[in-house]
C-alpha cells in the first residue's frame, strides 16, 4: 500500500499540470481550457457552456451531502461521463441537473437558463432518460410517443419521420401497438430513449444509458452520441463501463462521495498518474485517494 | 413453519409498510423529525379510524339488537353478522387477493429463494387473508360484543364470538381464494391480470347490489320456512335457509344462539371442522397451482401491428393539456386498481343507491298500512311549491350527498399518488404546472357534472321537479363535488405516495383518501351546525338559512381553490423523488 507521502506527491503533481485548477476540500480538480478540448483526436470549438453547475450541494438527510459543493461546466459539443462508486451521487447530480431535485445550495444552468427559475426554457433543452425505465405502462407505445411528442411540442411530419426512423434504429417498430407494460427491461430502456430523442433536444442527460441494451442498440446509441456531439451538441450521461466511458467520452467526471474528485480528459488522468494502464486501474487509483483523503489522511496541507 | 416464519417477516413488514407510506409516515428523505412526527401521526389515524368504525359498528349492534328484541326477534342480528363478515371476506377477498397473490413485486423476489413453493404460497396466502380478517373484524367484532351486551347473552357468547368471526371469515375467502387461482390458472382471459381483476371487481360489486336488492324485495314470508338441519322453531327457519348458501355461518350463528347449552360446542365443532376442510383444500389446490399461475401471468402478450396510415394517426399532434388529459384517462380506464375505486365506483353506486331508494319507496307504498306512499308525497310537495319553504333543508341534504359522493369517489384525491415513479415525468416535461394541474384535475371533475347530470335529471323526471329546483340541486351538488375534489387533490399535493408497490395503495392508502372519505363527514356537519346556528339566530328565517348555507359552500370552494393554487405552485419543489 502506498503511503501517504507518495499520494501527496502525486496529487500535487498532478495540481501542477492543469494550467486551471482549484482545490475543493483535500482534493484537486481540473479544468479543461475553455477555448478547445481535445475529442478522440477531433477539435470541437466551444462555443459555451451548455450545462452549468455551480457550488451545488444537495443534502437528504441534512447530515451527510450526497452531492458536496460540485461545479461543472459542460461544452457545447462534447460528451462528458459520469464516473462513480455506486451510491456517489452520480444519479443525484444528473437529478439536480434535470431539475427532479432542487438543490440545497448552488445554481445550476442549461444552455444559460436555470433550471428552477427558468425551469420550462431549460426543459425544452434537454431529454432525460432516467436509470430505471419509469414510464406510463399500460399506455401503448405508440400513446408514449405521442404523449411526448405532444407535450413538447413536435410538428407533426417531424414527429412521423423521426418515430419511424428512430423505432427502426432501436428495433422496436413492430411493437408500437402493444403496451409498455409487455416490455422487457431493455425494451422499456429502448422506448424511453426514443421518447427522449424525439424533439432533438440539445442535451442529452443520460442515467446509466446501457443498461439493459442489447449491443446492437447499445453501439447504435454511441453512435448517435457521437453524432450528436459532433453536431454541436451536448451529451452527459453515466456509467459503470469504464469501457464505454474511455471509449465515447470527451471528459470525465468522477464523483465520490458527492465530491467530484476529477475532471478531464483519460489521457491528463494517465499524464497525472504517469500511468498507461486502462481506465479502470487509474479510476481506482484516484478513488482509493480520494476516499483515503475523506478519512482524515491529508493529502494537501 | 420456521421458513414461513421467516417469510412472514417481510411480508408482513411489507403490509405495514404499504399501510403507514400510505398515509406519509415514510414520505420525506429530508428531515429525521418530520419522519417521526408523520409516525405518530399515522398511529394517532390508525387508531381514530379504528375507534370510529368500531363506534360504528357497536351502535349498530346496540340499536339492531333493540329494535329486534321488541320483535323477539334478537337472534337475526347474529344472522346478519354472519351474512355481513363472508360477504365482507369475498368483496375483499377479491379485490385483495388477485393483487396481492399476483402483482405484489415481492413474488418474483420469493420465487427465487431457497424455499419450498408450499411455504412461499401459504405465506402470501396468508399475507392476504390478514387485512380481509381485520377489516371484517373492526366492522363485525363490536357489533357482535354490543349484541351480546344488549340482549344479556351468557358468559359462552362472548368466549365463542372470538372463534365465531374466525368460522365466518376463514372459509369463504378460502373458497374465494380457490376460484380466484382457479381461474388464473386455467382460463385465458383471466391469465391477462388486468382484465381479470376489472371484470372480478364489477362482477362482485354487481352481484352483492344483485344480492341486496334482492333482499330488500324479499317479502316477509321468506323467511318462514320449515324443515331443514336446524329444527328448534325459534332459529330453525333462520339457518336453514343460510346453511344452503354459507355452511360455516350458519353453524357459527348456531354456535352463538346456543351459547348457553352444550350443543353449541357440537356446532362449533363442525364450523371448525368445514374451516379445516376449507383452508386444507385451499392448500392443496395453491400448492398445485398457484406458482404456475404466477408464472403463467408473467407472460407476454402480443397487438396488430400498426400500418404507416395508422401510425400517421396515432401520432396525430394535441396541446399538452389535451395530451395529459388523455393519458390520465387512458390510465384511469386500463388500470383495474384505479378504475374500480374511482370511475367505477362514482358512476355506479350513486346510480345504484337511487334505484335503492326507488324501489324501496314504490315498495313502502304497497306495504304500508297507513297507505303512506314516499314517492307520492314528494311529488306532491314540489308541485304544491311546499319546497320553496324548505328550501335550505333541500341546499343541506344536496350538499351532503354530493360532498359524500365526491370526498369517496377519489379521481382527484389520488391524481399525484396514482403517478407513482412517473411522476418525475410531470416534473422533466416542460408544461407550465398549472396546464398540468388542470390536467389532472379534469377526469375527478368532468366524472362529477357528468354523475350530477344523470341523478338531477333522473330525479327531476321521478319526482316532476320544476326546472329552477333541479338547477339549485345541480348547481349545490356541483359546488360541493368541487370543493370535496379540491380538497382530496390538495392533501394529495402535500403528501402524496409515489412509491407503491401495487396499485390499489396509490388509490386507497394514501393520506389524501383518507381524509377525503373522512373530511367529508366533518364538512356535511359544520355545514348542518351552520345552518341551525342561523336558524337560532334568524329566529327560523328559511331562506336565510339556505342562503347561508349557500354561501358557506361557495366560501369553502373558494377557500380551496386558492390553497390548490398556492399548493401547486411548489408542488415540483416539495415533492421528491
Amino acid at each position: 500500500m502506498r503511503s501517504v507521502f507518495d499520494r501527496t506527491k502525486q496529487i500535487t503533481r498532478l495540481f501542477r499540470h492543469t494550467d486551471d485548477s482549484r482545490l475543493i476540500g483535500h482534493i484537486v480538480i481540473l479544468k479543461v481550457s475553455k477555448k478547445a478540448h481535445m475529442t478522440a483526436g477531433k477539435r470541437t470549438e466551444v462555443k459555451h457552456f451548455m450545462i452549468e453547475l455551480n457550488n451545488v450541494s444537495k443534502s437528504y438527510d441534512g447530515k451527510r451531502n450526497a452531492v458536496d459543493n460540485v461545479t461543472l461546466s459542460i461544452h457545447n459539443g462534447e460528451i462528458f461521463g459520469f464516473l462513480g462508486p455506486n451510491g456517489a451521487g452520480k444519479t443525484t447530480a444528473l437529478k439536480l441537473i434535470t431539475g427532479l431535485l432542487s438543490p440545497d445550495t448552488g445554481s445550476i444552468t442549461i444552455d444559460g437558463f436555470d433550471i428552477e427559475k427558468d425551469a420550462l426554457e431549460a426543459k425544452r433543452r434537454f431529454a432525460f432518460v432516467p436509470d430505471n425505465p419509469e414510464v406510463f405502462t399500460r399506455l401503448k407505445a405508440i400513446e408514449y410517443l405521442r404523449f411526448i411528442g405532444d407535450v413538447y411540442g413536435v410538428d407533426g411530419e417531424v414527429r412521423k419521420a423521426r418515430v419511424e426512423d428512430l423505432t427502426k434504429k432501436f428495433g422496436i417498430a413492430d411493437v408500437l401497438n402493444q403496451q409498455i407494460k409487455t416490455f422487457s427491461h431493455g425494451m422499456q430502456q429502448k422506448l424511453i430513449l426514443v421518447g427522449a430523442l424525439l424533439h432533438d433536444p440539445d442535451a442529452w442527460i443520460l442515467d446509466e444509458p446501457m443498461t439493459g441494451l442489447d449491443p446492437a442498440s447499445s453501439f447504435t446509441l454511441k453512435t448517435m452520441m457521437r453524432e450528436h456531439a459532433d453536431a454541436g451538441k451536448t451529451v452527459l450521461f453515466s456509467t459503470h463501463i469504464l469501457d464505454v466511458a474511455e471509449k465515447v467520452c470527451d471528459r470525465l467526471g468522477i464523483i465520490d462521495d458527492g465530491k467530484l474528485i476529477f475532471v478531464g480528459t483519460v489521457n491528463e488522468l494517465r499524464e497525472h498518474y504517469q500511468d498507461d494502464s486502462s481506465l479502470e486501474s487509474l479510476f481506482l487509483r484516484l478513488v482509493s485517494d480520494a476516499e483515503h483523503a475523506a478519512h482524515g489522511d491529508s493529502l494537501i496541507e | 413453519m420456521k421458513q414461513f416464519l421467516i417469510l412472514m417477516r417481510p411480508l408482513w413488514a411489507e403490509m405495514i409498510g404499504s399501510l403507514s407510506q400510505g398515509v406519509g409516515a415514510t414520505r420525506s428523505k429530508k428531515k429525521k423529525s418530520g419522519k417521526s412526527r408523520s409516525k405518530a401521526a399515522t398511529v394517532i389515524l390508525y387508531v381514530f379510524l379504528f375507534l370510529m368504525f368500531s363506534f360504528y359498528s357497536f351502535m349498530l349492534g346496540v340499536g339492531l339488537t333493540r329494535s329486534l328484541m321488541t320483535f323477539g326477534a334478537e337472534d337475526f342480528f347474529i344472522k346478519i353478522i354472519a351474512m355481513a363478515a363472508p360477504v365482507l371476506a369475498v368483496v375483499f377477498g377479491i379485490l385483495q387477493a388477485i393483487p396481492t397473490l399476483y402483482h405484489e413485486s415481492s413474488i418474483e423476489s420469493l420465487l427465487v429463494l431457497p424455499v419450498k413453493p408450499a411455504t412461499i404460497t401459504a405465506a402470501k396466502l396468508t399475507q392476504s387473508f390478514i387485512p380481509i380478517f381485520l377489516i371484517t373484524t373492526v366492522l363485525c367484532y363490536p357489533s357482535l360484543i354490543a349484541h351480546g351486551i344488549i340482549a344479556k347473552r351468557p358468559w359462552g357468547y362472548y368466549v365463542q364470538s372470538v372463534p365465531f368471526m374466525f368460522y365466518v371469515t376463514v372459509a369463504p375467502f378460502a373458497i374465494t381464494a380457490i376460484l380466484v387461482l382457479v381461474m388464473m390458472r386455467y382460463t385465458k382471459w383471466a391469465r391477462n391480470k388486468d382484465r381479470f381483476q376489472l371484470i372480478a371487481s364489477i362482477v362482485t360489486v354487481l352481484m352483492i347490489v344483485a344480492f341486496s336488492l334482492f333482499a330488500n324485495l324479499q317479502g316477509s314470508d321468506g323467511f318462514f320456512e320449515d324443515g331443514g338441519i336446524f329444527s328448534d322453531p325459534a332459529t330453525g327457519m333462520l339457518l336453514n335457509r343460510l346453511v344452503k348458501f354459507v355452511p360455516t355461518s350458519a353453524f357459527g350463528t348456531a354456535m352463538l344462539i346456543n351459547a348457553n347449552r352444550w350443543s353449541t360446542l357440537l356446532y362449533s365443532l363442525i364450523a371448525c371442522v368445514l374451516n379445516v376442510l376449507s383452508v386444507g383444500l385451499l392448500l392443496i389446490v395453491a400448492n398445485k397451482i398457484y406458482i404456475r399461475g404466477v408464472l403463467g401471468v408473467k407472460g407476454g402478450q402480443s397487438a396488430k401491428q400498426l400500418t404507416a396510415t395508422e401510425t400517421v394517426k396515432k401520432l396525430t399532434p394535441r396541446s399538452a393539456y389535451q395530451a395529459i388529459v388523455h393519458k390520465e384517462w387512458v390510465l384511469l380506464l386500463r388500470t383495474p386498481a384505479f378504475f374500480t375505486q374511482t370511475i367505477f365506483f362514482v358512476l355506479f353506486f350513486p346510480v345504484i343507491m337511487v334505484v335503492s331508494f326507488a324501489i324501496s319507496f314504490s315498495r313502502s307504498s304497497d306495504t304500508s298500512e297507513a297507505g303512506f306512499n314516499l314517492i307520492n308525497f314528494l311529488r306532491t310537495w314540489i308541485s304544491s311549491g311546499g319546497w320553496k319553504d324548505s328550501l335550505w333543508i333541500i341546499v343541506l341534504i344536496v350538499g351532503g350527498m354530493a360532498a359524500f359522493f365526491s370526498g369517496t369517489a377519489l379521481i382527484s384525491a389520488s391524481a399525484i399518488s396514482r403517478q407513482g415513479a412517473t411522476f418525475n415525468i410531470s416534473k422533466i416535461i416542460p408544461v407550465p404546472l398549472r396546464t398540468q394541474v388542470l390536467a389532472w384535475l379534469t377526469p375527478g371533475l368532468y366524472l362529477m357534472v357528468g354523475i350530477w347530470i344523470i341523478i338531477t335529471v333522473a330525479l327531476a323526471i321521478f319526482l316532476h321537479m320544476p326546472f329552477s329546483l333541479a338547477l339549485l340541486i345541480f348547481v349545490v351538488a356541483l359546488i360541493n363535488s368541487y370543493s370535496m375534489q379540491m380538497l382530496g387533490f390538495l392533501i394529495d399535493m402535500k403528501s402524496p405516495l409515489l412509491t407503491w408497490s401495487n396499485e390499489v395503495e396509490a388509490v386507497k392508502n394514501t393520506r389524501a383518501s383518507t381524509v377525503s372519505s373522512l373530511g367529508d363527514f366533518a364538512y356535511i356537519g359544520v355545514s348542518v351546525g351552520l345552518a341551525f346556528l342561523v336558524r337560532w339566530l334568524t329566529a327560523h328565517n328559511n331562506l336565510a338559512v339556505g342562503i347561508a348555507v349557500l354561501v358557506f359552500y361557495i366560501l369553502v370552494a373558494i377557500l380551496m381553490t386558492v390553497l390548490v393554487r398556492q399548493t401547486a405552485r411548489r408542488l415540483f419543489q416539495t415533492v421528491e423523488l
